[in-house]
């Protein structure tokens, strides 16, 4: 009788250190955004002060406010149209990395076919250099193709830098389908584009769904391209937004910076948060496991 | 079937394979980005970069810089993962998407909200640490090379914990309950379940996230470019950034692209000796 | 059959997305046969470079001709990128306006018009801030021409000052003095510096060393005197000060150091024109003086970093004769007045610099607007090189690390070698 009472209260113990553990970690992962979504509701004056104020004392809407209006003068900020920038790329390149991840991994997947190997490695190889050192050379090719401050120049680069990892996690996604389905697919006559469509496909939404979620993250958040490739302000992107607010030597205003920061991060955690089922506790028993 | 592979193959070719040939060709020459064409230099610019103080003192800061940080997110990565997985505890799926969220937010506004953080006159977190007596005086976070690297990988671990923890995680999920239980009922302890039975199953997802973890933290850019600027002297400076401050604030394109080419080669080499390592490690 | 249909459609959804993309981004590249000649103008500013081109439609729309300029906005840190990338792929705009440090060398490469005979045409050339002008020169050739001057000086918080019965400093002893009763005898700094940031330190230290007698690139281009008696002297000016300054200064940067002024924290800073503004903004509250840079010994001359953005046509441009006009009308008075003055940059025509009704209003402006008079910009080729060379010691020196003596002594030889 005692033992197991001890027992369960030992359990019962290291449950509550486990709670109280992942609260105090929750809250330091957190912080930093509360910080950001504070100082956003705050006037000026009370974000840069000593000592530090901890809740949005003075609450206003004004910086919100300003990212939603019209600029009135030329060379303002003109944050809406940057919005609607980022969704659009974000969108494209999202989807792009998906569908050619997709096709790319069933095809390493199901197949043996000479070159496999080469394929495989040459995608993912993009992804040991970072494009900031390809940044004269790629745009230099983006004018060759006509491209310059054109969207498409942006949503093709973020394809290629960031197909790598979804091939490999659809990759190892379709790894985990049977063969056997395969075989019976076969067996009644069906092409590869349709064995793709119908069976493969259905059975990695998982996968999808991770591939989804990191990309249009990284898309999303991604500056130093769409400042260098877009040269006109109406093509601008969000995080572009936010780096002209920043800058020295001027006018540094912390509301608004925190502002745009807010609109950058809701977004993808909103869907993120949209996709959660399929992303969280059970991204998929296969979706990562290596070849 | 390779009609399959075609879109990634040519997005391939055209967008990295091409670009870095000619980035390639720019690191012999002196370039001039107007005319579009250089004087054929040999290996001056390679010459030039390795007797750059700052280049060399960046592959060290880099690398010590990869040493500290991949194992603090193995840990940390493996922990939340570990803690996630226990479908006993409440509110599992909330923390996991808690401790994932900072991953979603750009560079750039982390590493502002961080420097605001870090600040020892008007920063938040000296002030909590003073309030609740855990120190006497500010602590210059950014003011030495160590501490300075120091707040840099606790950026990153905050920010990228939890995207280890998903990939840990999905290796977690993989292993079938009864597998435990067999264990359990042998008598294992905790503990030698998660030595002799978890880390091994998992051992591919956390080659991956190694792997990943270093490549990356190699090619670390906006956590420092951000958060220190290179600063204190330089002393914080990555490969990449100092690439990029050569290419576009010295503008020494040729020497930039010199850089590239090595960094790609310190990323090449260590992706390959990783994938022959782990796969050493692995029966299949 | 059904699968087909899907595979068919979803080709066909890629298809006519981007196309859509190609056409939404093109269009506004198309160009029917009436359409106006449209001026592409970059700056890192929009309130005045974008408030000049305003102007500047209006005027056009005014005049009914068909002459348009377009602005866009650059971020400060990548100005030289965008412009380099842009130069690369012959998308570059007609008309920049670049921070003047930064056009040496983009003269060199190529990258400008020759406006030398344009600018003779002018009328106005011994009105323009001669030292801005300079730099705008290259191979006795003119490329650039002056556009908005940023010079800078010491801003002090007034109300600190009182409170501890102090006067503004006009000698270095003085301020030295002044940082030590400030920093030891109450809860605020006497001083604060962005160590960080090494194109502010050089935009805010150099001015010490030139008004001791030291220069960091000497008139003829190939050597430098800063590691002299003068220019250690100036360092250890500075290192002295440091003492009194946040202990974090070394490494702060341009926010820190900003910040730390703004929450009324520090009492004094080193800073810029544009400052006025931005504490404006920020701190309504915050009482502040503007004073020149202390000298030396009472009865030298101070002395103030010249700095700005210059404005030059590249050699890319398909409307020279447009492009030289829109120049020309950003340095007219009234465009000087109404859009650099009014909004708190000094003018680069001399005949307004000072004396304009803005600047009558609040005469704070004009310390920072006679820098334009005696002030100094340096001119090298290797700017950014010397200013990393700099921002590599300085910071050491400040914290105490290295002697004044040492650290110049380290630098000087790197930048003797980046002249040649």
């Amino acid at each position: 009788m005692e033992f197991i009472a001890k027992n369960r209260l030992i359990r019962r113990t290291k449950r509550t250190l486990l709670y109280l553990l992942n609260t105090l970690m929750g809250i330091l992962m957190l912080f930093p955004f509360y910080w950001t979504i504070i100082n956003a509701l705050k006037p000026r004056e009370n974000i840069i002060t000593n000592p530090p104020i901890f809740y949005p004392k003075g609450f206003t809407t004004e910086h919100f406010a300003r990212i939603f209006s019209i600029p009135s003068k030329l060379g303002e900020i003109h944050y809406l149209p940057m919005m609607k920038n980022s969704l659009f790329i974000g969108t494209a390149g999202t989807m792009g990395v998906c569908i050619v991840a997709a096709l790319t991994g069933y095809a390493l997947s199901v197949k043996e076919f000479p070159g496999r190997k080469a394929v495989f490695y040459l995608v993912l190889s993009a992804m040991l250099i970072p494009f900031q050192a390809l940044l004269v050379p790629l745009f230099s090719e983006m004018n060759l193709l006509g491209l310059v401050d054109n969207h498409l120049s942006l949503i093709l680069i973020y394809i290629t830098f960031f197909q790598p990892l979804g091939m490999f996690i659809m990759k190892n996604s379709f790894d985990t389908i049977p063969k056997a389905m395969y075989e019976s697919a076969r067996i009644e006559g069906c092409g590869d584009y349709q064995i793709f469509q119908r069976i493969a496909l259905p059975n990695v939404k998982m996968g999808l769904g991770t591939v989804a979620v990191f990309t249009s993250a990284a898309v999303w958040n991604e500056f130093l391209m769409a400042l260098i490739f877009m040269t006109s302000q109406s093509k601008f992107t969000l995080p572009v937004g936010l780096a002209f607010s920043h800058q020295p030597p001027f006018d540094i205003n912390w509301g608004l910076i925190s502002a745009v920061s807010v609109l950058t991060f809701l977004p993808t955690i909103m869907l993120f948060i949209g996709l959660r089922k399929y992303f969280i506790s059970g991204v998929t028993a296969g979706a990562i496991s290596a070849e | 079937m390779y009609l399959f592979v075609t879109p990634s193959v040519i997005l391939s070719i055209s967008f990295f394979v091409i670009p870095f040939l000619h980035n390639l060709i720019i690191s012999f020459c002196n370039w001039n980005i107007i005319t579009n064409n250089g004087k054929f230099l040999g290996l001056e610019n390679y010459i030039r970069i390795f007797t750059d103080k700052i280049f060399l003192s960046s592959i060290l800061t880099t690398t010590q810089y990869t040493i500290f940080v991949v194992p603090f997110l193995l840990f940390f990565g493996l922990l939340f993962a570990l803690i996630v997985n226990d479908s006993n505890l409440r509110g599992n799926s909330l923390f996991q998407m808690i401790y994932f969220i900072p991953w979603v937010i750009p560079w750039l506004t982390a590493g502002l909200i961080w420097r605001f953080l870090y600040n020892d006159l008007y920063g938040p977190l000296n002030y909590l640490l003073i309030h609740f007596r855990f120190i006497e005086k500010p602590i210059l976070f950014l003011s030495t090379k160590m501490t300075a690297m120091a707040s840099v990988i606790l950026v990153c671990i905050w920010k990228t914990a939890g995207y280890n923890m998903v990939i840990l995680l999905a290796g977690l999920k993989s292993i079938p309950e009864q597998v435990y239980e067999a264990a359990a009922i042998d008598g294992a302890s905790g503990w030698k379940r998660f030595i002799s039975i978890t880390i091994p199953l998992i051992r591919s997802s956390i080659a991956l996230m190694v792997i990943m973890a270093v490549v990356g933290s190699y090619l670390a850019f906006d956590h420092f470019w951000i958060v220190t600027r290179g600063a204190p002297s330089h002393e914080t400076e990555t490969i990449l950034t100092w690439l990029y401050q050569t290419s576009f604030f010295r503008f020494r394109l040729g020497e930039g692209a010199a850089m590239s080419v090595v960094l790609l080669a310190i990323t090449g080499i260590f992706a390959v000796i990783q994938v022959r390592a782990f796969n050493l490690l692995k029966l299949k | 059959m059904k699968s087909r249909v899907g595979t068919l459609l979803m080709v066909i959804l890629v298809f006519i997305s981007a196309s859509a993309t190609l056409w939404a981004n093109g269009n506004s590249e198309n160009e029917t046969a009436e359409e106006p000649i449209v001026l592409k103008v970059w700056n890192r500013n929009g309130t005045l470079m974008g408030g000049a081109v305003e102007a500047f439609n209006a005027k056009m729309e005014a005049e009914g001709r068909d002459l348009r300029a377009e602005f866009t906005l650059v971020p400060y840190e990548e100005q030289s990128s965008k412009f380099l990338s842009s130069l690369a792929a012959k998308t570059a705009p007609d008309v920049y306006a670049i921070d003047l440090i930064l056009a040496p060398y983009f003269s060199e490469m190529g990258a400008w018009m020759d406006i030398t005979t344009e600018v003779n045409n002018l009328g106005f050339q011994d009105d323009l801030n001669p030292g801005m002008f300079r730099i705008g020169e290259w191979n006795g050739k003119q490329y650039c021409l002056p556009w908005a001057n940023d010079n800078s000086s010491l801003i002090y918080n007034k109300t600190i000052f009182t409170e501890m019965g102090l006067e503004p400093p006009t000698t270095w002893e003085e301020t030295l003095q002044v940082a030590k009763i400030i920093t030891e005898q109450s809860d605020k700094y006497g001083i604060t510096f962005s160590g960080a940031n090494s194109g502010m330190t050089m935009f805010t230290w150099l001015p010490f060393a030139w008004m001791n007698g030291a220069q960091l690139i000497t008139d003829n281009g190939k050597d430098t005197t800063i590691d002299s008696e003068a220019g250690v002297g100036a360092l250890q000016f500075w290192a002295e000060l440091a003492q009194y300054a946040p202990e974090g200064a070394p490494v702060y940067d341009y926010g820190d150091y900003y910040n730390g002024f703004v929450t009324g924290q520090v009492a004094m800073i080193f800073g810029g024109s544009w400052h006025v503004m931005s504490i404006s903004n920020d701190a309504p509250e915050l009482d502040f003086g503007i004073i020149p840079f202390p000298v030396p010994e009472k009865g030298n001359d101070t002395s103030a970093f010249m700095g700005g953005d210059i404005m030059g046509i590249t050699a890319q441009t398909a409307h020279p004769k447009e492009a030289m006009e829109f120049v020309a009308f950003c340095l007219s008075e009234e465009t000087q007045i109404e859009i650099l003055a009014k909004n708190g940059s000094v003018p680069v025509r001399l005949s307004v610099a000072v004396d304009n009704p803005y600047f009558d209003k609040d005469p704070r402006y004009k310390v920072f607007a006679a820098g334009g008079q005696f002030g100094r910009a340096p001119k090298a080729l290797n700017y950014n090189d010397i200013t990393t060379v700099m921002g590599t010691i300085m910071p050491k020196a400040l914290s105490g690390e290295v002697s004044p003596e040492d650290a110049l002594k380290e630098a000087a030889p790197q930048i003797r070698d980046l002249l040649q």
